[in-house]
This record gives C-alpha cells, sequence and structure tokens, in this order.
C-alpha cells in the first residue's frame, strides 16, 4: 500500500471503475478497485484501507447496503465512505448515504481538483481519528497500569507500558516515570524478598546441622560397647520408615506403588543405595573409629565439592564470591586436619583418608535430589519408601558380614541412642529436603558447615572430648565463607531495564507517535 | 461527429494526461456499453422498468464520460420514465441503441488504437 493513503474504489461500471482508479492513482495513492458491493465487504474483512470510493447505483448489493454492512461491523466502521453519484437527479440519494454514515459525495462526472481535495481531507480525517483513537487506547492502558501498582503489583513487565512509554508526548513522559517508578520499587520488594529467603535459610539451615551433628556423637556413642555399623543403620532406616510412612498415611500422601514411573523408582534405588549403604554405614563406622569431631569436621568439605560440581554442570552461577567463600570454608578445615588433632591421632591418617569419602557421599545426595528428586511424589513418603529400600539392601549384607546388633545392647542406653539417632536423621534429612527445594544445592550443601560445628559441640558436650583452641579460629573461617555462598536466586522473571537516558523531551521527528 | 472532444480532453486530464490512459477507458467503454444497451433493450422487452432504469443510468454516466452527448441525453429521458413508473417507447430504446452505435464509430475513428 502507498505511503500516502490506499483508497477503495466500488464500482459496477468498468470504464468508471477504470476511471477512478487511475485518477486516484494519478494523485500518488494506492488504490484497489472492485465491481460488486459483495466483493468490496470480502476485501475490506481482510485488509486495510484509508477510503473507500462507492458507487450507490449497483446490481444485487447497491451502494446504500454496503454502507449499511461497513458501518454496522468495528473493524470498518471508523472507515470513511466517499458515495459518488451523478449529481443531477440524485440529490435525495446523497442525502440518505450521508444519514447512514458516509464521509461525503463524489460527483460522477468531478474535476480533477475535488477529486483530490476530498481525498485528501477525507484522509487527514481519518489519521487524525486514528491518532485520537491510539492515545484514547493508551491513556486506558495507563489507567489500567496505575491500578495495577495501586494493587501493590510493581512487576514492570506486567504492567504492558512499554509501548505507551515510547511516545514522545506528555503521556510517553506519565508511562516513563510509572515504568521507572515501578521498576525500582520492584527492585527493592525482591532484594527483601531476598533477605526473607536468606534468613529463612538459615535457620532452617542451623536447625538441620544441629540435628544431623549429633548423630555423629551418638553413633559413637552406640558403638562404645561393640561397633555395628551396618545393624545400626538398619535400626535406624526401619524407625524412619515407620515414622515417615505411618506420617504419610495419616496425611494420604502415600503414592499407589502401580503408579510409581521408572523414573521415580530409580530414584529411590539409588538414593537408598546412596544415602543408606554408602553414607550412613560409612559415617557409623567412621565414628566409631575417630573422634567424633573430627568426623564431624570432614564432613564440612561436602559444601565444596558440591559447588564444584554444579559450577562444572553449570547448574548455579559460579561468581568469585562464592568461590571465595568456599574456599575460605576449606582453608579453615585444612589448618584443622594439619594442626588442631589431637596429639595421639597421627596413627589414624589413614582413617581421616577414608573419613574424606564422607563428604563426597554427601555431596553426591545433596546434588542428585536438587536434580532429581521426582517433584509429584511427597517428601515425606518418598522419604519413608528410600528408608523401606535401605532397609531390603542392608539386610543381606549385615546377614553376611553378621553385624546385627545384639538385642540385649537395644534394652539399655543403646536403645534410647538408636531412637535420638532415628528421630534427628530423619527430621534433619526432611528439612534437609525442603532447603534443598527452596533455596538450591550449594546453600543447601552449607548445612555440612552448620553440621560441623554442631557435631563439634555435641562430640564436647556428650562424648567429654577436647577440642584444641586453635579449631575454633579455623571455624570462624568456615563460618564467614558460609555467609559469602548466598543462596541461589528465586526463579522470577527479571522486570526490563528501563532506559531513563531515553528522550523525554519535545517531539522529535525521530520517535513522533505512531505516524509513519 | 457525435463526440465532444472537451470531454474526451477532461477524461484523459483525470487520469492523469497520458493518451494510452485515455484509449484504455475507450476501450473499457466499447467493451462494457454493448452490454449494458442488451440489458436495457431486455428489461424493455420484459417491462422490468427497475432494470430498465439502472442500466440507462449506468449508461447515462459512460456516455457523459466519453462525450456521446446525444446517447447521453436519450439515456437520462430514458431513466426518467422509468423513475416515474411509465414503460418508454421502444422507438426510444431503438434511438439510444443508434445514438450508441454512432458514438462507437466515430470514438473508433478517431483513435484506432482502441481495439473494441
Amino acid at each position: 500500500m502507498s505511503g500516502a493513503g490506499s483508497v477503495l474504489v466500488v464500482d459496477d461500471s468498468a470504464l468508471v471503475r477504470t476511471k477512478l482508479r487511475k485518477a486516484v492513482e494519478a494523485l500518488g495513492y494506492g488504490v484497489e478497485a472492485v465491481g460488486s458491493g459483495a466483493e468490496a465487504l470480502t476485501l475490506l474483512a481482510g485488509a486495510s484501507f484509508d477510503l473507500v470510493l462507492l458507487d450507490i447505483v449497483m446490481p444485487e448489493m447497491d451502494g446504500f447496503e454496503v454502507l449499511k454492512a461497513l458501518k454496522a461491523s468495528p473493524r470498518t466502521r471508523d472507515l470513511p465512505v466517499i458515495v459518488i453519484s451523478a449529481l443531477d437527479e440524485e440529490m435525495h440519494s446523497v442525502v440518505r448515504a450521508i444519514e447512514l454514515g458516509a464521509e461525503d459525495f463524489l460527483p460522477k462526472d468531478f474535476e480533477l481538483a475535488l477529486l483530490k481535495a476530498r481525498l485528501s481531507t477525507c484522509i487527514e480525517k481519518k489519521r487524525l481519528r486514528d491518532n485520537e483513537k491510539e492515545y484514547l487506547r493508551q491513556v486506558a492502558t495507563l489507567t489500567r497500569a496505575a491500578a495495577t501498582l495501586e494493587m501493590g503489583k510493581f512487576n514492570p513487565s506486567r504492567l504492558g507500558i512499554q509501548d505507551v512509554a515510547t511516545r514522545a508526548d506528555g503521556l510517553g513522559t506519565l508511562a516513563k516515570v510509572f515504568s521507572t517508578m515501578a521498576q525500582s520499587v520492584y527492585e527493592r520488594e525482591r532484594k527483601l524478598r531476598q533477605s526473607i529467603r536468606t534468613f529463612r535459610g538459615a535457620l532452617i539451615l542451623i536447625a538441620c546441622g544441629a540435628l544431623w551433628g549429633l548423630v555423629v556423637p551418638l553413633a559413637k556413642l552406640a558403638s562404645e560397647v561393640e561397633a555395628h555399623p551396618v545393624g545400626l543403620a538398619i535400626l535406624i532406616d526401619s524407625l524412619g520408615a515407620l515414622l515417615c510412612l505411618g506420617i504419610s498415611l495419616k496425611r494420604g500422601t502415600l503414592p499407589k506403588l502401580s503408579s510409581l514411573g521408572r523414573g521415580d523408582i530409580s530414584f529411590i534405588v539409588a538414593f537408598a543405595l546412596l544415602s543408606a549403604v554408602l553414607n550412613q554405614v560409612l559415617v557409623y563406622w567412621m565414628a566409631s573409629q575417630l573422634p567424633a569431631f573430627i568426623v564431624s569436621i570432614v564432613i564440612v568439605l561436602e559444601g565444596f565439592i558440591v559447588f564444584l560440581f554444579a559450577a562444572l554442570m553449570r547448574t548455579e552461577v559460579a561468581s568469585l564470591k562464592r568461590f571465595a567463600g568456599l574456599g575460605l570454608g576449606l582453608a579453615g578445615i585444612i589448618v584443622i586436619l594439619l594442626f588442631g588433632m589431637p596429639v595421639n591421632i597421627a596413627a589414624n591418617w589413614l582413617w581421616v583418608g577414608l573419613a574424606l569419602l564422607i563428604p563426597v557421599t554427601y555431596a553426591a545426595e545433596d546434588l542428585f535430589i536438587a536434580e532429581r528428586r521426582p517433584a509429584r511424589i511427597d517428601t515425606i513418603a518418598l522419604f519413608g519408601l528410600v528408608q523401606v529400600v535401605s532397609v531390603a539392601m542392608l539386610l543381606p549384607i549385615a546377614f553376611v558380614t553378621n553385624d546385627f546388633v545384639p538385642f540385649e545392647q537395644l534394652s539399655g542406653q543403646t536403645g534410647i541412642i538408636v531412637l535420638l539417632m532415628a528421630a534427628a536423621s530423619n527430621v534433619a534429612m526432611l528439612l534437609f529436603m525442603w532447603l534443598i527445594k527452596t533455596t538450591g544445592a550449594v546453600f543447601g550443601s552449607q548445612t555440612a558447615y552448620a553440621g560441623t560445628a554442631a557435631g563439634i559441640g555435641w562430640s564436647m558436650l556428650l562424648l567429654g572430648e577436647a577440642v584444641p583452641l586453635l579449631t575454633w579460629g579455623a571455624l570462624a573461617l568456615v563460618i564467614v565463607g558460609l555467609l559469602m555462598v548466598e543462596p541461589k536466586q528465586e526463579a522470577e522473571a527479571e522486570p526490563p531495564v528501563f532506559n531513563d537516558a531515553d528522550d523525554i523531551g519535545p517531539a522529535t521527528g525521530a520517535n513522533a507517535p505512531a505516524a509513519e | 461527429m457525435t463526440i465532444d472532444r472537451q470531454a474526451l480532453d477532461k477524461l484523459r486530464e483525470i487520469v492523469g494526461g497520458e493518451e494510452r490512459d485515455l484509449i484504455e477507458l475507450i476501450d473499457a467503454f466499447l467493451g462494457e456499453a454493448p452490454d449494458i444497451v442488451a440489458a436495457l433493450t431486455a428489461a424493455h422487452a420484459a417491462s422490468d422498468l427497475v432494470a430498465a432504469r439502472r442500466a440507462a443510468h449506468s449508461l447515462k454516466s459512460n456516455a457523459r464520460d466519453m462525450g456521446a452527448i446525444e446517447l447521453a441525453e436519450i439515456c437520462v429521458r430514458l431513466e426518467a420514465l422509468c423513475a416515474a413508473g411509465v414503460l418508454p417507447d421502444a422507438a426510444e430504446v431503438e434511438a439510444a441503441r443508434l445514438a450508441f452505435a454512432d458514438a462507437a464509430g466515430d470514438l473508433r475513428a478517431a483513435y484506432p488504437a482502441a481495439s473494441q
């Protein structure tokens, strides 16, 4: 279509049609010509024109009927129509056409100057009307945006006023002010939400760590008479399975076994193998051999391994600050391992090496939950099922190694310890799963730091283990490292950055509103 | 000569001043006018006043554009009679047919490039 405007000619006479088409074309407008009212309506339903030149006297569908149809449709209601008539004996027809909504009329034997004047006036009026309609539409958009802001929703990309803000007039300036204001409030709110999340995450993390830290010294206590790491794991997982499945049954969240997919089952089996057979047995075994605080301290390495994995797989943002935080934590641990052990521990370096496997299994668990956890199964039910499978895997091992905890031990102090361990590790695991779901694997892995600190505390309290002074200093480093690894950002749509430097002065040719 | 040359000059000016555009318009007239004359004759024979009036109306404006003054005047009379509900004489319709034949002959003679 021509930039000057486009005109549709409707006339049943080939001669008049050709005459009008050529005349309109010669004046520089785009033009199409059709021979009947029906053809005109079909064309107008799809294409857009700036003006219609319409013959009144036509067979089948006359000009009046075409006019009525155009004025009845919202799409063509505002399209200007000039009716063509042989003026001499058709004045009443012209009057009727104007009453039906025609903009003007043109005599059949028109003068060129008259055609030119009518076309340019009509098209200019339509342009003004279109601009006015667009302006009103944008005012309505801005009013809606204001109501949205009033309701306290500040996400700038949801306000839908970006196109209004590109206007170079007062309305555009108002939209820009709205947008900029919403942007800054939204930013502030987002930071606040992030802080709340960090704080809540930190509280859960400390609770989770305190419970987990309890497990190692308790395992040490349980193995003071005789060490039975596999038997201990069977008892604790059986209790855990009873607890979790009991809760799930009561809440009705236990999934039907037939509804479990291959992915669900492989997660449960792999997780049972990882957490029960490898991690649990290893922790209980190490606890029987080393001071509990050393095992606790070794666990802290988990954070570094998780972050390394996550950064390599690009599932979390690896910033310099986060790397520095984990590095600081690691440095603290190395200081403790090298200089903070009791004097008689030198012979146990082999155990320390084996103990280093513990953080690797923790890290694998952590990432496995973060990446593969079947979201549709309830957390407690899932953990219950995992423990059932754990027990099934551990039983044959216990038979072969004859590692069951003897019954007579369970009646005394050991029985209470087993109950406490089951409660602590189950609650800690559920908190841990919730933490990973809401804050991500890297932040979740910091449970290890808290667990370590708690483990040391519990070891001193329950076992009377002496922790060298240097160890405390090194732990301070670990805490600073913990603060430097922030939880992952909430998956929230980033608002578009609004460019304040945009020209908000008077209209310039370059960005005048929709006048092209 | 039954053709008003001034009308053709005005027509040429309106469509941009080019002779070939004028010839295209004469072509269009010579192509469609015989059908309108035939429609007028048939409508008159069937005493269909509405169709006869529409044909006379259409032929009238085409004739004016082409400067066929006599044809246009006959059509004005035919249209007025039909509008008044009076069936015109067959002679008047025949006069229109002859006036068109004269005009067409003159146009062909003046513009041999027109193909019809």
